[in-house]
């Protein structure tokens, strides 16, 4: 492979440091908050996949679980924290900050789109769900086919902070985009 | 008094959590940190770095784990209200908010987003797409060889 196929990293394209991208890249989960109709931050663990192609992050969600989806159409401010380093392999890794600018798709995600390259992750990250899959009886496969029914949630970073060796207390680095 | 009780009983499975809270701008900020319990104001007590323009107001709290291989999830959230207190910052939780873990839990995930889904579809005069099994059957059958190589590699 030429290096010219290489995607480009975090790192590289917003100019941080490398740890910083080595933790956007390798940890298995955020805490993405997005904004209720009432004004609460609501947060929960989420996977996020970098595209440096556009500089944004793909995120997805069920529609049955649509609730962020709706409160990114109504108010696009939001953020990513990554501060769960488990399972990582990553040694003192900074704590990622990211606030941003998102944008939900109106229509339902094709499998295609998010890629067997993504797919072939998940699998890596989370060994049991291949065995899951593997045992599970067709007509609870046909149960659990609501979870694969996806719209995508695009972030465009605003403004990234980190922490190094993930203490809060201390100054952190800053990346305003 | 409910929720804080049940944020309590709860917290005592974590080692840490997160806080979202909003700044200046309106954006969320998160932050992770170590929610001391405050029995007398049914509250908890937590430190929020500095210079990040974090707005005293609506809040939210969560913990949540998983292991080494990304499985054993389990979370849960509390909705509430950040305030100035004693030159720091309280948490007060209003709502709590469970999330995944156990059995009971994976139930009203699955009948809950199940029910959810179908609701989305109706609305919008969508069929049910069905799965691509084939894709996810390709991506196993690549994600099995790439461990398995590693596997052997390590050794």
């Amino acid at each position: 492979m030429t290096t010219d196929r290489v995607p480009a990293s975090f790192a590289a394209v917003f100019g941080v440091p490398p740890a910083v991208g080595a933790v956007v890249r390798e940890f298995r989960s955020c805490e993405f908050s997005t904004l209720a109709r009432d004004g609460t931050p609501v947060t929960w663990p989420t996977m996020a996949f970098f595209e440096p192609e556009h500089r944004r992050f793909l995120i997805t969600t069920s529609i049955g679980l649509a609730q962020k989806v709706f409160n990114v159409r109504r108010d696009r401010r939001v953020a990513m924290l990554f501060s769960n380093p488990t399972g990582s392999g990553l040694v003192s890794p900074p704590f990622v900050l990211i606030q941003g600018d998102a944008d939900a798709s109106e229509g339902l995600m094709p499998p295609e789109a998010f890629g067997i390259e993504r797919t072939q992750l998940l699998f890596e990250r989370q060994p049991v769900g291949i065995t899951m899959i593997g045992v599970m009886p067709g007509p609870v496969r046909k149960l659990a086919d609501w979870y694969s029914w996806r719209v995508s949630i695009h972030v465009q970073p605003r403004r990234i902070r980190w922490w190094p060796d993930g203490e809060m207390d201390r100054p952190y680095g800053e990346v305003v985009v | 008094m409910r929720a804080w009780r049940e944020v309590s009983h709860e917290l005592r499975r974590y080692d840490s959590a997160v806080l979202a809270a909003r700044d200046r701008d309106g954006y969320p900020v998160t932050v992770r940190c170590v929610p001391a319990p405050d029995d007398g104001r049914a509250a908890f007590a937590v430190r929020v770095p500095d210079g990040l323009d974090v707005e005293a107001g609506p809040a939210w709290l969560l913990c949540h784990f998983h292991d080494l291989q990304f499985w054993g999830l389990r979370s849960f959230g509390a909705r509430g209200q950040l305030e100035r207190a004693d030159g720091g910052w309280l948490f007060r939780p209003t709502g709590f908010v469970p999330g995944m873990g156990g059995l009971v839990a994976m139930v009203r995930l699955f009948v809950g987003g199940r029910r959810r889904a179908y609701r989305y579809l109706a609305a919008r005069h969508l069929e049910p797409p069905g799965v691509r099994w084939d894709l996810v059957n390709q991506a196993k059958a690549q994600a099995k060889r790439h461990l398995a190589a590693a596997r052997d590699h390590a050794t």
